[in-house]
């Protein structure tokens, strides 16, 4: 009996040593693909502009900041690098005043201001971990702003419909729930020079720049 | 015409200065009886008692789209039948078109452009081709409160201030607001009352007494309804019943609130605003029939006090006087204006008399609430007549008759001179005045001007700038610069402009 089993076992083990040395002959052993240059994600986002003709738009529209809603794409190169184009929408309605004896004096004529900066921008990100589930970023970029102002009783040569070119900052922290799906949070400052400030309201108070502080929330859709 | 030109400005007090008392005539008892009501009866409307000769007025442009004035991304085209091309071909030809659409209800098609693009260029452009019936611009269409008082056409006034646009911001006001109108009285109710003619000396003419005589008043048929007048208090009759025994007031509360787009007689700026008639100067009548009371400081210092407390926002005094200060005037002043009424005082008319200084519109300037009005005429040319000075705060269409004639002054209702200055026709014809005979005429004066200012105040108030300093600093911060650049002597800080005062500013425009 004993004799036996010493007989099986030198079998199987002959048998097991064979086939590995077959395999190796037959298959090149699996390896990781490299990773692309780069991958595309596609975003929409949403926050708060903070605007920085805050006294202009204070006495227009009642605050000094609004809602904002956007999307774009973001293409990140194998080297953290990453470029980003967006479009956001900012659309308030408030209506026409009068600033008169430091007093403001709202009066009752809607008026609609929509501000569309359509943004290239640029930055590194800083993946941390192991799993790289955390990634921080920061970068800068250009944008061009469409600003229109319209209001009831206006002639069409009396609203506003100008584009502008604008600056910015921003800097964030991304964060994937999924392979495919990620959520970021971004603050993102922007100046945009001598936008305002030839009339109106913002003359008044000698405030130029069209740009803001935004905060917002931001969805990925990719790796 | 001497006469009406007679009611030029201030010139009510001064007039009852020409009546004299017959000598060795005790006047008679003063007073006033009602007889009758006469509840709702309007006055008889003459219409137009004031065409210049040889001319029927100015046409107004009636408004509507200006070159420039449509909206952007759009041209509006009919293609010949069978021929509307493809977008392609379009482009092609270099017609930047995105897209073509064919709404409900229209036989032409609209065409898509970039926003940025020349619509009428692109139009001139669409409508040079074969296939192409007709092409342009997508005009904006206004809403024009062009009123259909069918003498509307002669008050160039209206128009010179932008009216018709600012009606479309504010279409007259509401009865929410008060504007108090410090003058002659106003043809405000209508009813039989007796007076006591006494006699009288006009000119070298000596006037028998009339005695007893029963007065028939009307309402000013195109400033009614009836209800729309408040408060009415009569301070030199010490009673409520201010009647306008002149018409220079009725006249200057037509240009404040006549009746507007109902189809009779002329327009007014704040046509929905209620009227206070607050009588505090004295005319030949009120001498005639032995009023109690004269048009003094005192008496217009109660009239402005009396204004403001009981509701007025606005004060409107087309009256005034040369000579020394009047202190009595200045704190009424700044009471109505503590009380948060607006107070709208009349330049002067003494230009071409040697340029007095006008008391009560010099007080206006020092208070912060109340502005003084000077008189510009029909091509906002300073008016020959209109004070100027340091005090002269803004400007307004007074008339100015010197250049452009009779039709160059402001048009408006008040009472028939013809039934009123029945002396003015000689002994012979001498008769009891009528108070219910109505018809337009022309005035001239800063008195015209300053209810400009007032209407629009009034105006202003409902948009909510309630405050009478912040409706002056409005009132001149968009009123339209004249003469030399920046506030001068003739035209202040400039010619008010409605339109732009009522609908403030945007945020980059």
């Amino acid at each position: 009996m004993s004799g036996l089993r010493v007989l099986l076992s030198s079998i199987a083990a002959a048998t097991i040593v064979s086939g590995a040395e077959l395999a190796a002959q037959t298959r090149p052993r699996p390896i990781a693909p490299d990773p692309p240059a780069f991958t595309v994600r596609l975003f929409g986002d949403g926050g708060i502009d903070t605007l920085a003709a805050g006294r202009s738009f204070n006495a227009i529209l009642g605050e000094d900041r609004g809602p904002i809603f956007g999307g774009g794409a973001e293409a990140v190169l194998q080297s953290n690098w990453f470029v980003r184009v967006g479009v956001w929408r900012f659309k308030e309605a408030g209506e026409r005043a009068v600033r008169l004896e430091n007093q403001t004096f709202r009066l009752g004529i809607p008026l609609t201001v929509t501000i569309v900066p359509v943004e290239v921008s640029a930055g590194y990100r800083f993946p941390m971990g192991r799993r790289k589930l955390l990634v921080p970023y920061a970068g800068g970029g250009v944008s061009s702003h469409s600003y229109k102002e319209t209001s009831t009783f206006a002639e069409a040569n009396e609203n506003v419909s100008e584009r502008f070119t604008g600056y910015q900052l921003l800097g964030g922290v991304e964060y994937r729930l999924h392979r495919l799906f990620g959520l970021a949070g971004e603050v993102q400052w922007t100046t945009v020079p001598d936008a305002l400030g030839a009339g109106g309201l913002s003359a008044e108070f000698d405030e130029t720049d069209l740009g803001g502080l935004v905060v917002r929330a931001r969805l990925l859709f990719g790796r | 015409m001497n006469h009406l030109r007679r009611c030029v400005g201030a010139a009510a007090c001064a007039v009852a200065l020409c009546l004299l008392p017959a000598a060795g005539q005790e006047p008679a008892r003063s007073g006033k009886t009602l007889i009758a009501e006469l509840a709702g009866l309007e006055g008889v409307d003459r219409g137009f008692r004031g065409a210049p000769r040889g001319r029927s007025g100015e046409a107004i442009d009636p408004g509507g789209a200006t070159r420039g004035d449509y909206v952007p991304g759009r041209v509006l085209v009919k293609w010949r039948p069978g021929r509307e091309p493809a977008l392609r071909d379009l482009t092609r030809d270099g017609i930047p078109v995105r897209s073509t659409d064919r709404p409900d209800y229209a036989d032409f098609s609209v065409l898509r452009i970039p926003e940025d693009a020349d619509a009428e260029a692109i139009a001139r452009q669409l409508a040079a081709r074969e296939d192409v019936e007709y092409a342009q611009a997508a005009y904006r269409v206004h809403k024009r409160l062009r009123p259909n008082d069918p003498r509307y056409n002669m008050q160039w006034n209206l128009p010179a201030i932008d009216m018709e646009r600012a009606w479309d911001i504010n279409p007259g006001g509401t009865s929410s607001t008060i504007v108090a109108i410090l003058d002659s009285g106003v043809a405000y109710r209508s009813g039989i009352f007796r007076y006591s003619a006494r006699a009288f000396r006009f000119g070298s003419t000596v006037f028998p007494a009339l005695g007893a005589v029963d007065m028939t008043f009307g309402l000013a048929p195109d400033l009614g309804p009836a209800d729309r007048f408040v408060s009415p208090r009569d301070f030199i009759w010490e009673d409520e019943l201010p009647f306008d025994l002149d018409g220079h007031g009725t006249h200057v509360a037509g240009t404040i609130g006549q009746a507007t787009n109902n189809a009779t007689g002329v327009a007014g700026v704040a046509f929905d605003v209620k009227i206070m008639p607050v009588k505090v100067i004295d005319g030949d009548w009120d001498f005639i029939f032995s009023a109690p009371g004269e048009g003094t400081d005192d008496t217009v210092s109660r009239g402005i006090r009396y204004a403001a407390d009981n509701g007025a926002k606005v004060i409107n005094m087309s009256i005034g006087r040369t000579g020394s200060s009047a202190p009595v005037i200045e704190e009424a002043i700044r009471y109505a204006v503590s009380r948060g009424a607006f107070v709208v005082i009349a330049g002067g008319n003494t230009f071409d008399e040697g340029n007095a200084v006008e008391v009560y519109s010099q007080i206006a300037s020092r208070i912060n609430g109340a502005v003084s009005v000077a008189a510009v005429g029909r091509g906002l040319e300073h008016a020959s007549y209109s004070t100027t000075g340091d005090y002269i705060e803004l400007a307004a269409p007074g008339g100015n008759s010197s250049q452009g004639g009779t039709s160059a002054e402001i048009l408006q209702q008040t009472m028939d001179d013809e039934f009123i200055f029945t002396f003015e026709q000689g002994l012979s014809r001498y008769r009891a005045p009528r108070f219910d005979v109505f018809g337009e005429f022309f005035f001239q004066g800063t008195s015209m001007a300053a209810p400009h200012v007032s209407g629009l105040a009034a105006l202003l108030y409902e948009q909510g700038v309630t405050s009478p300093s912040a409706i002056e600093a409005a009132l001149k911060k968009f009123a339209v610069d004249k003469g030399a650049a920046g506030r001068d002597n003739e035209f202040g800080f400039g010619v008010i402009n409605a339109r732009n005062t009522l609908r403030g500013l945007g945020l980059a425009r």
